[in-house]
């Protein structure tokens, strides 16, 4: 119960620290709106595929600056009661559910425009985009020691998956291939299989979720031989 | 010359005041007839020599200047100096940054109702030992007990820049159970103690750097901790907030807290039952 509440006043908390950065939210919504139709005049082919990567580029990224704005607060935070696990769990829960909106949006908006083969498969790109990129943003910000390496880490990722040709056996070692795959498919063009895809997500998604708790914990916890004894009563 | 003079001043005092020494080193770098360059011992006989707020001049008040190098005595377990058991005791602290040794068999020993000051030079590890007593860093060897909650004011406010003062008060307060309404009364209180203007609505990085301070301090508060750990808790506070920081030390001390405070302001020491100074950081090298 403990656990439940300290979550929750962490994902309340970042949430209210989001919704004043109203500059960034805007460029968030930009960002995937930016690279979606750059592409729809060209390409429109692939133009589902880069607005997905530009979702999933604005998650990353919020998602890397929230767990880098949170390193100098946090552990006096732990110190006050909380767990790392709280505090980590608390901040994925409010970026997943301001992805899974941006990416619903971003989905409504694709499949009017770009009138894909297969909307279901539109959705799924759109909720693995949210699924996969926040923890991928809280991990790489639990690893790296300062902002700019972590901004190039994703802008390095995304880049990649970008450039890459979807036949690219590379393709399955990045972390945001489910998705595109997803893209692809809703465009017509790829065969993979679906579940073999999400399998391959929820991997990902797994692994990033624990290599950003271990990380964080190790980051920001309670460190060294203290020996805390409890003598004081509860409020 | 001078310095050497007061130091032997400094040394009777606490030969006179028969007190041992908590917080200690346990490889002296310093004897007694050694000079040592800290103003410390100037301050301590001027202290003195004006009778002091509470009588208590600070025991150590030269690096290495043990129990056992002064006195002969051996000192108690832990350093305690006090008939009342410590809850905050740390033990051998040992801790280096790559090649340079920051604490080496650091021990201190704080009891509830004591107040004490650590000085030292910059880069003496001052912050260190303290985030070590915190559970911030880990040291390479020794060990830290704590009977109760501890509260830390780090030297920078580590405040969530987008959080107003009350949202950092529930945030705070839920971590040990409290409701948020609760927090922000309690909170509140405290702030308007140190005169933290109720108009101060915004967002914690629209504040001032003393009113963050304030803010900061506040926090480390709210829960009721029986272990204090201010790291200069009064960075861009105003001479009068200054002044009244000291008093609410005083009240703290007088609720049976055990405060250790990192502070440079030399005057103040009087106003501490004990002076811990940790050794200059060239000193524990080797």
């Amino acid at each position: 119960m403990t656990f439940l509440r300290h979550s929750l006043m962490a994902a309340q908390m970042q949430g209210r620290q989001l919704g004043r950065r109203r500059v960034a939210l805007a460029i968030v919504v930009v960002l995937p709106v930016a690279l979606y139709v750059s592409q729809d005049a060209n390409s429109p082919e692939n133009a589902i595929s880069f607005g997905a990567l530009g979702a999933a580029w604005a998650l990353a990224t919020t998602a890397l600056f929230a767990a880098l704005s949170a390193r100098e607060s946090e552990p006096r935070l732990i110190l006050a009661g909380y767990t790392p696990t709280e505090l980590i769990l608390g901040r994925a829960l409010v970026l997943l559910l301001g992805g899974i909106v941006l990416c619903a949006g971003a989905a409504v908006a694709m499949g009017l425009i770009s009138k894909p083969v297969s909307d279901g498969d539109l959705l799924a790109a759109c909720a693995l985009v949210a699924v996969i990129s926040v923890p991928l943003g809280l991990a790489v910000g639990s690893l790296v020691p300062s902002d700019l390496e972590g901004t190039l880490i994703i802008i390095g990722a995304v880049g990649v998956q970008l450039s890459l040709p979807q036949s690219s056996p590379v393709n399955v070692i990045l972390p945001l291939d489910a998705p595109i795959q997803f893209a692809s498919r809703a465009g017509g063009f790829s065969a993979s299989s679906q579940e073999a895809m999400v399998f391959q997500a929820a991997i990902y998604t797994v692994f990033l979720l624990l290599v950003a708790s271990m990380a964080w914990s190790r980051k920001v916890g309670r460190k060294g031989r203290i020996r805390v004894v409890d003598a004081s009563p509860q409020p | 010359m001078g310095t050497t003079i007061a130091l032997t001043t400094a040394c009777t005092l606490r030969r006179s005041g028969g007190r041992p020494m908590a917080g200690r080193c346990r490889r002296p770098v310093a004897g007694p007839d050694q000079k040592c360059s800290s103003p410390l011992p100037r301050v301590a006989a001027e202290a003195a020599s004006r009778g002091g707020r509470y009588g208590k001049i600070a025991d150590n008040m030269c690096p290495g200047l043990s129990q056992s190098a002064t006195t002969g005595h051996p000192a108690p377990a832990g350093g305690v100096p006090s008939a009342r058991p410590a809850v905050l005791i740390a033990s051998g602290i040992e801790k280096r940054f790559r090649r340079k040794v920051v604490l080496r068999g650091v021990d201190l020993a704080v009891s509830p109702g004591e107040t004490v000051a650590l000085v030292g030079e910059n880069g003496c590890g001052k912050t260190t030992l303290m985030r070590i007593c915190a559970g911030l860093l880990s040291p390479d060897r020794g060990s830290v007990s704590v009977l109760g909650r501890v509260g830390y004011c780090p030297q920078e406010p580590g405040l969530i820049d987008l959080l107003t003062a009350d949202e950092h008060l529930a945030y705070f307060g839920a971590a040990c159970g409290m409701s948020s309404a609760h927090s922000i009364a309690k909170g509140r209180a405290i702030l308007d103690s140190f005169g933290f203007s109720r108009h101060e609505r915004g967002v914690s990085r629209r504040l001032s750097g003393g009113t963050r301070q304030k803010l900061n301090l506040a926090l480390a508060l709210l829960n009721d901790p029986a272990v204090l750990l201010l790291d200069e808790p009064y960075q861009g506070f105003d001479r009068g907030v200054y002044i009244n920081f000291w008093d609410h030390v005083d009240a703290w001390r007088a609720e049976g807290r055990a405060i250790v405070i990192v502070t440079h302001m030399l005057a103040e020491l009087t106003r501490v039952d004990r002076v811990v100074e940790l050794p200059a950081p060239d000193a524990t090298q080797g």
